[in-house]
């Protein structure tokens, strides 16, 4: 009953405490991309590929907190 | 979890077949696709080929950022993990309830954990290999990273300090190699996993639109996915077979980058 209630409450805190970092990370991210888009839009090709991969790396954070949900 | 899967035993070992199934069923949709765009090859290329000369043309964008030339030996490498992650990741979104299976139901592949953890292990494997290959036993030289530019032009009893301080940094250095794997294995499952939850909580709340809206989010992040994880292992394989003694490798890298910014590029989103 106990552990029941740990999982449903727990889990789900841990995981909503989790996105808060990375999405103000992805935020950061991509706030720089379209200001360097803005100011030079011909250097948006080659950043556009680097955003994505600096995105997947953030976004593993908010996803090692989901794995947390299954522990 | 046990009743998402068909478990076989092949040998002792435990089998998803229906993890199979769609791994069979994306390479027989890649392979023929291949075959069909490739079929009529000319100097005069008709619409097929222009189509499959884009594509190539994206794949090499890729490798072109962050190697230049030098990424075309491991074009062939980046473009399969490319077009087979991107096949696997836009199979979940098929309707395939509509098959029966005797145990457990059919699922995007990259759904199961097994299949991005062996593409993480073959980048592991692509990114010895091409760091053995243009550096031979130098490669190991990377362990050491920060230590030899510290070092050079000091005084021993400084060099001793150094590596008093900073030998931490050789066990951060090997536990490299299984991070590496690790979160490109956990992105990539966790991804479409989690689109195929949220299909089915968006299902449980509304039969209707709800579920159309977060499929259509499901073909971006599977897109994005792909590309994530090509680009990820291209950063790998070109980080670490880049020779510091031929400098050519940075010119031929700027230039690469001009190219790049003069061609217009192909971008899907």
């Amino acid at each position: 009953m106990e552990a029941a209630t740990t999982y449903t409450i727990g889990g789900p805190l841990a995981m909503a405490i989790a996105t808060i970092g990375p999405g103000i990370g992805i935020g950061l991210a991509a706030a720089a991309f379209f200001n360097a888009t803005a100011r030079q839009p011909e250097v948006r090709g080659p950043l556009q590929g680097v955003f994505f991969a600096a995105a997947g790396l953030i976004e593993l954070m908010a996803l090692l907190g989901f794995i947390t949900l299954f522990l | 979890m046990q009743s998402h899967f068909w478990e076989a035993s092949l040998y002792g070992m435990p089998v998803h077949v229906n993890t199979l199934i769609m791994v069979a069923v994306a390479l027989v949709i890649l392979l023929s696709i291949t075959r069909l765009l490739t079929s009529s090859i000319s100097i005069r290329p008709n619409r097929l080929q222009v189509f499959a000369e884009m594509l190539y043309d994206f794949c090499r964008s890729i490798t072109f950022s962050s190697a230049g030339k030098r990424g075309d030996t491991f074009l062939y490498y980046v473009g399969s993990v490319f077009f087979f992650v991107l096949t696997c990741n836009l199979l979940g979104q098929f309707p395939l309830k509509i098959f029966e299976l005797p145990h457990g139901e059919l699922m995007a592949p990259t759904g199961d954990i097994n299949v991005p953890a062996a593409l993480a292990v073959g980048s592991v494997i692509m990114y010895f290999f091409f760091g053995l290959k243009a550096k031979g036993l130098k490669y190991f030289k990377h362990y050491l990273s920060p230590l030899p530019d510290l070092m050079a032009g000091q005084s021993l009893p400084v060099k001793i300090t150094y590596a008093m301080f900073f030998w931490p940094f050789i066990l951060l250095n090997i536990a490299e190699d299984l991070t590496r794997p690790g979160s490109l294995m956990i992105r990539l499952f966790c991804n479409i996993f989690v689109g195929e939850i949220l299909t089915g909580v968006a299902h449980s709340a509304s039969h209707y639109l709800l579920p159309i809206a977060v499929m259509g989010i499901e073909l971006f992040v599977a897109v994005v996915q792909a590309y994530i994880f090509a680009m990820l292992t291209n950063i790998y394989i070109s980080l670490l077979s880049e020779d510091h003694d031929h400098h050519e490798d940075e010119h031929d890298a700027s230039h690469a980058s001009e190219e790049e910014t003069k061609v217009p590029s192909l971008a899907f989103a």
